[in-house]
């Protein structure tokens, strides 16, 4: 059974504008599983809708193999979040916020010392987290989220302004808590992060899911989704010397054929400069995918 | 109830080193620098040669109370308890914990009427103690061969605190409504500004404005509205039962728009 099931997801604010279209996602137990997209893509909005912080306009979402809209309550007691920027009291010391999330949790507050030793904040834990840099008030966003000990942790961008031994340290804990047996959802838009650490991968582009699966199977589509396009003199003759089943598709002088490898590239010019066929360009296409991951990229350098 | 508890003790700690409680001194501080400075200044008119000073002490504290602080001092207390949440942006992280949004809203409220009765203790505390010092000044009041009559006052902040509920409720709906702060408050002054007027000018209006209600619940010699009644039933006078009824019906409507609202 996995943690979580989300089917036919639809939301949107207004009618005529869609946020999320029909989308379909499963997290595998004890995976972590990357969610990954760009800036706006939607990957907030789902969290929001999974947690139902948001109503979907349709479509269910099962957790723990329970619907969400009827078994709230406990699925929410196994289940830790960090939405963004966490929320903080900036009057209040690590301290305070983890004693008000036992109060919530109904936790004993031995477990207080144990977490913030866990993200790293136990010498700053008086300090009013006002005084806190972004990275350790996302620091103590993890640590109320993991107070409870949750089964299913949700987090959305959680390294977001952390320093890259922050960063390090943050996928040290969540590796080190998927051996533990809990599942993982985890946002991001740093395509680097998620390939290091998630074992199966969501990409979700404009509301829609592009992609899903393991590490392997992200890695076989990306073969699949390569293709090479071709401008020839006599695209009808060249597709009679194209290597078998490669041909996707015609438009005017160009083709567009699967990716070849470095020899059968070779092989095919010489066979088209054999046939007197006259070669204005050849080159390779970026796939959906690949186009979205140069996004992610240019976000990030941005 | 029971499950509300460990609600409303993580409330308390959120206020640690908040501003609320600089609101709730501010309340007893005005009421008590009021009725002090008024009895210092005009101490001819003010004795009263066999009649218990601490009785017209608390009256004069009462008025002052009632018609001055009570309307301002309800709005900042409400909408800097809802702030502390707003500041921290904290309603996804409460709605996505093993609660209803109804606990939390029920617990906020009652956080609220808490500290309103806490502040009443306040004021109490020091009208008291002003009362006392002002013996020292001016002995002839005869402070000191008097028992303060902690039953009276009480019992007529609490006919106040009843008749406050409309607006606590009216300002709570308005603070989660409007998310920005500056609403609730501006609707605040302005609902105080009209509802003295109303009040003073003994309008039967005033028995319908939540602002106005704590404000026409006792006279205290100052001015009468003569559309007050007593109910024989209830033992509360019709200013009570309506600030009841608005309590009641802000309180409905805050949760019906909080169990639905979208936490963005």
């Amino acid at each position: 059974m996995p943690t979580l099931e989300v089917q036919d997801l639809h939301f949107s604010y207004q009618r005529q504008h869609p946020i999320l279209t029909d989308l379909n996602f499963t997290v595998p137990t004890q995976s972590i599983y990357g969610f990954l997209g760009r800036n706006g893509a939607g990957k907030s909005t789902t969290i929001r809708n999974i947690l139902g912080l948001l109503q979907p306009n349709r479509g269910s979402i099962q957790i723990f193999g329970e619907d969400m809209k009827q078994a709230k309550r406990p699925i929410f007691r196994r289940i830790g979040a960090l939405i963004e920027a966490p929320s903080l009291y900036p009057n209040l010391s690590a301290q305070d916020h983890l004693r008000i999330a036992c109060r919530y949790q109904a936790v004993d507050e031995t477990r207080i010392p144990i977490v913030l030793k866990q993200v790293g904040l136990f010498d700053a834990r008086t300090k009013p987290s006002r005084h806190y840099s972004t990275g350790m008030k996302q620091r103590l966003g993890l640590a109320m989220a993991l107070l409870h000990e949750p089964d299913f942790l949700i987090l959305d961008e959680p390294i977001n302004g952390l320093d890259p031994q922050g960063i390090s340290d943050v996928r040290e804990l969540l590796l080190d808590l998927q051996q533990q047996g809990k599942t993982i959802l985890l946002s991001s838009h740093l395509l680097s992060e998620i390939e290091k650490i998630a074992s199966h991968v969501g990409i979700i582009k404009d509301g829609t899911l592009l992609f899903e699966g393991d590490q392997k199977a992200l890695q076989n589509w990306k073969q699949e989704q390569q293709q090479l396009e071709i401008s020839v003199s006599n695209p009808e003759r060249a597709k009679e010397l194209l290597p078998a089943n490669t041909f996707v598709q015609q438009d005017r002088q160009r083709i567009i054929v699967q990716q070849l490898d470095e020899k059968a590239v070779a092989q095919l010019v010489r066979d088209l400069v054999k046939a007197e066929l006259e070669v204005y360009e050849i080159k390779r296409l970026t796939s959906d995918l690949e186009q979205l991951f140069m996004e992610i990229n240019q976000d990030i350098v941005s | 109830m029971r499950q509300m508890l460990p609600l409303f003790r993580s409330e308390i700690i959120k206020l640690k080193s908040s501003p609320v409680w600089y609101i709730l001194m501010l309340g007893m501080i005005l009421t008590a620098t009021g009725v002090f400075i008024g009895h210092l200044l005009d101490v001819h008119n003010m004795v009263r040669i066999n009649v218990d000073p601490w009785e017209r002490y608390f009256r004069a504290a009462l008025a002052i109370f009632n018609l001055f602080i009570v309307v301002p001092y309800t709005v900042l207390l409400v909408s800097a308890v809802i702030f502390v949440e707003q500041r921290a942006n904290a309603w996804k992280y409460l709605y996505t914990l093993p609660h209803s949004r109804g606990k939390f809203y029920f617990t906020k409220w009652t956080l609220v009427a808490f500290l309103y009765v806490l502040s009443i203790f306040f004021l109490l505390t020091g009208v008291v103690l002003s009362g006392y010092w002002l013996d020292i000044l001016r002995p002839e009041y005869e402070f000191v061969y008097h028992q303060p009559q902690f039953g009276y006052l009480l019992q007529e902040m609490g006919h106040v605190f009843v008749a406050s509920l409309g607006v606590i409720s009216f300002q709570y709906w308005l603070s989660l409504r409007f998310r920005n702060i500056l609403v609730p408050l501006g609707v605040g002054v302005f609902g105080f500004v009209f509802g003295i007027i109303m009040s003073v000018t003994g309008q039967k209006l005033a028995l319908y404005l939540p602002y106005s209600l704590p404000m026409i619940v006792r006279d205290f010699d100052m001015f009468r509205n003569e559309h007050i009644q007593d109910s024989f039933i209830t033992g509360l006078n019709n200013v009570e039962l309506h600030s009841i009824l608005m309590a009641a019906l802000f309180l409905i409507l805050g949760y019906w728009q909080e169990r639905s609202r979208k936490v963005e």
